[in-house]
């Protein structure tokens, strides 16, 4: 039996698990369902023995588990599938099957025969199409996510632990993933299972666990509990007042979008009214990333035709963009947005450069003081000077800087790419009403969020993103966080539909 | 070997394998076709020294890291070797290959336990090895039999010692990179995160790294403190980037995961024979350095050109 008892794991200040205690038995598969960062993954990389909490113990079969290291943890029967593969993709598929243990010959080289046997009979055994001798990084990646699937299995673990281990594969090839997991159920194996699709847990699991914010709300048998009541537990009921009032957008177009194609994108058309928040939701990796970036000239298109006010805008580069007044605000602000460095200041003027040059590039330091200030005021962005550096502000505080960095370009197009992830609930509040505000202006606003709730707060129609395709559009009484929750993992309107 | 003929195409040794051969029938032309014994035992002796430290640079290099010690390296364990030869042959030797392990574990060390950046950790060691050497050698010296000399540096005709011990350094490196440690190496190229998850033992295989090619930089130290004769505490300076130029060279990728050890030595070759050609056309060695540059950029550019047009086709063939 794998126990967790009263488990708790800060990140910062970020309470990722609350207080988690449950068990695990072999013969049932344990589900855990819940919201993007309600916990899951940590808990599980905690019950691995990867990650170690921070007050609680975690025992297997009696004996204490905690901080192991992937090697340790693999050596006690403790086998994690992620969704991030930890292949490695410059290798063949058998020198990663036995990567951590090749067959060697009495020279103590690797027998390369014998690991290419062995790695073709491995892949036979589990009706695994893919070729001992290709490369990894050669291949789909359902077929990468089978091959990891193969060598965790193949060590006949005591506890298998699955990442939305199904999220890159087809319908069959999780129906395969499926006849595994029974497989390993029936041998006795405690099997944990996360996934967003609701029909993969009533498929796989014989319990289930709902977390939200970090905490355990029900662990009950899959049967007593429906889709619907899963959702409303995931979901939970929120504070009110978080949201300022919905304006009716003014109408007239201003951005319209065809056939967007590229590795990503599928074949992706939208458009978007002065005065709307347009939301896209979905599932974590759908596309919507590259949507926003290619809308910004910042990812390259096979195809597709953008307009901006009735001009052609497919931009080159983000430079393009912005002197067509297009901005974005990346989501990951400490890589893409930000120089943490550099002041305030810096920071805020960065983007407007050219607007406060004078004759031969000397910056006009007297107009950016002016902008910086009124700037800082405006946000009620917290900083003792405008030369503190980015990097010593709070995250809330360092998002606000950099949303006004780009509001300093005077956008009529602007692409939130998840800007309030991370960021605690009173600065939230204050980046809603600012958006809310731009929006009242007349600004066209295209907002992506991981958030259900913060969708159906701020936006006027979401859209909902599967596998680089809009798989569903809500707006009206339709827009609910339960409806794009729905949208986003059931059967009908997802996978299973295009494949 | 390990890997076969089409394993090596796949690792890009084709490339230096190939410019080593259209300048060695250059090199051939200019002189009337004619190679002598002598002509051989030259080449093997003046490559090896880099060759050594080349393959030694190959195993950091394919964990994605850099080795910039790895030529002050050579100059102390030259150093060591030609203050050390009245004890013994043997004794030298051991006190060398003991001061050049001393370094790697270093440099493995900064990289594994502080985790400071390859590039950063050696930039520092380099300068701190540069200093050792001057402080126990200040200046050029140190005694060196020269019946080690001679049998180093001679041997049979058409077979001469550096030679021997050019195929034996080559395929003792083979061999490693033949054996896990080897496929570790290269995996840790490759993703060093997925490494780790998949239970590989990824900071003693670092650590191994750094210590290997310190030895074989030591052994290359060695073999220059006895064909030169005498120790020099800066021998070594002019290898720390010849070092790296040869791996990339020999179609090693900088960043890690892919590159064989034939390749490694083919640049090491490549680059010496540029130096033979410099001297026969009668330019002055100063344009060496120069020269070197412009074939690094010219086969580099080549690959990566090459990488470029069959991305594309793939992806053109993915799209269809």
């Amino acid at each position: 039996m794998l126990s967790l008892k009263s488990i708790d794991k800060d990140f910062g200040a970020t309470r990722a698990v609350v207080n988690v205690t449950l068990e695990a038995e072999p013969g049932a598969v344990l589900g855990l369902v819940g919201e993007n960062g309600a916990g899951k993954s940590t808990l599980m990389k905690i019950a691995g023995g990867i990650v170690r909490q921070d007050r609680g113990v975690v025992s297997l079969d009696g004996e204490a588990m905690a901080g192991l290291g992937p090697a340790k943890a693999i050596a006690r029967g403790v086998v994690s599938v992620f969704q991030e593969l930890t292949l490695v993709r410059s290798l063949t598929v058998a020198e990663n099957l036995f990567l951590s243990a090749p067959p060697r010959r009495a020279s103590a080289s690797i027998d390369r025969r014998k690991l290419e046997v062995d790695a073709r009979a491995l892949l036979e055994s589990y009706n695994v199409g893919a070729s001992a001798t290709a490369i990894v990084g050669d291949m789909p990646l359902g077929q990468q996510q089978m091959v990891e699937i193969v060598r965790a299995v193949r060590r006949k673990p005591r506890v298998l632990l699955l990442d939305e281990a199904t999220a890159a594969l087809t319908a069959a090839e999780v129906q395969w993933l499926m006849r595994i997991v029974e497989g390993e159920r029936k041998r006795g194996t405690i099997i944990l299972f996360i996934s967003h699709r609701w029909e993969e847990i009533t498929t796989f699991c014989q319990r289930v666990a709902v977390m939200r914010n970090g905490e355990l709300v029900t662990l009950a048998d899959v049967d007593d509990v429906s889709h619907e009541r899963a959702v409303e537990l995931m979901t939970g009921a929120r504070l009110g007042g978080v949201f300022p009032a919905k304006r009716s957008p003014a109408g007239s177009g201003l951005l319209q979008a065809r056939g967007l194609a590229s590795d990503v994108l599928q074949g992706v058309d939208l458009r978007l009214a002065k005065g709307e928040i347009l939301g896209v939701g979905g599932l974590v990796g759908q596309g919507q990333d590259a949507l926003l970036k290619s809308l910004f000239g910042d990812h390259p298109l096979r195809a597709g035709e953008i307009f901006v006010e009735d001009r052609p805008a497919r931009f080159r580069n983000p430079r393009d963009a912005i002197a067509r007044h297009v901005a974005y605000v990346p989501q990951e602000r400490k890589v893409e947005g930000l120089l943490l460095q550099k002041s305030v200041a810096a920071n805020l003027s960065f983007a407007i450069l050219r607007q406060i040059s004078r004759l031969a590039g000397f910056i006009d330091r007297k107009a950016e003081r002016r902008i910086v200030a009124d700037a800082i005021d405006r946000l009620k962005i917290r900083v003792v000077s405008a030369s503190q550096a980015v990097g010593q502000l709070s995250g809330g505080n360092q998002q606000k800087v950099l949303l006004q960095k780009w509001l300093l370009t005077e956008p009529a197009v602007l692409l939130l790419n998840d800007v309030t992830r991370g960021v605690d609930i009173g600065t939230k509040t204050q980046i809603y009403a600012i958006v809310a505000e731009l929006a009242a202006s007349g600004m066209g606003i295209i907002l992506y969020s991981t958030d259900a709730h913060e969708l159906v707060g701020l936006a006027h129609r979401v859209i909902v993103m599967t596998e680089g395709r809009i798989r569903g559009e809500l707006a009206g009484d339709e827009l609910t966080a339960e409806g794009i929750v729905r949208a986003s993992t059931s059967a009908e309107d997802g996978r299973a539909a295009g494949s | 070997m390990p890997l076969g003929l089409s394993g090596i195409r796949r690792q890009g040794a084709i490339g230096a394998i190939a410019t080593f051969l259209a300048l060695f029938l250059i090199d051939l032309a200019l002189k009337g076709g004619h190679f002598s014994a002598f002509d051989l035992k030259t080449l093997c002796m003046n490559v090896l020294p880099l060759a050594l430290v080349a393959l030694g640079q190959f195993f950091v290099v394919m964990t994605n890291g850099i080795d910039l010690s790895l030529g002050p390296v050579m100059s102390v364990a030259g150093a060591v070797a030609a203050l050390t030869f009245s004890t013994s042959v043997f004794g030298a030797l051991v006190l060398a290959l003991g001061a050049a392990a001393i370094a790697g574990a270093c440099n493995g060390m900064l990289v594994v336990r502080l985790r400071l950046p390859p590039i950063l950790a050696t930039l520092a060691t380099m300068s701190i090895f540069q200093g050792v050497a001057l402080v126990i050698m200040p200046s050029p010296g140190g005694n060196v039999p020269p019946g080690l000399t001679d049998a180093l540096t001679n041997g049979l005709d058409w077979a001469p010692t550096p030679l021997l011990l050019l195929i034996a350094a080559a395929a003792v490196a083979s061999w490693i990179m033949s054996t896990p440690l080897g496929l570790w190496l290269r995996a840790i190229g490759g993703d060093e995160g997925g490494t780790r998850s998949s239970g590989v033992p990824v900071r003693i295989v670092k650590f191994s790294a750094y210590v290997i090619a310190a030895l074989l930089a030591g052994l290359g130290g060695f073999y220059l403190a006895v064909a030169t004769a005498s120790g020099s505490p800066t021998i070594g300076d002019s290898f720390i980037l010849l070092s790296i130029a040869a791996v990339v060279l020999g179609g090693v990728s900088i960043t890690g995961g892919r590159g064989s050890t034939t390749g490694a030595v083919f640049g090491a070759l490549t680059l010496t024979i540029i130096g033979r050609l410099l001297y026969f056309a009668d330019l002055s060695s100063f344009y060496q350095s120069l020269i070197n540059g412009v074939i690094l950029i010219a086969v580099v550019g080549l690959a990566t050109v090459r990488q470029g047009l069959a991305k594309l086709w793939r992806a053109e063939r993915n799209a269809r």
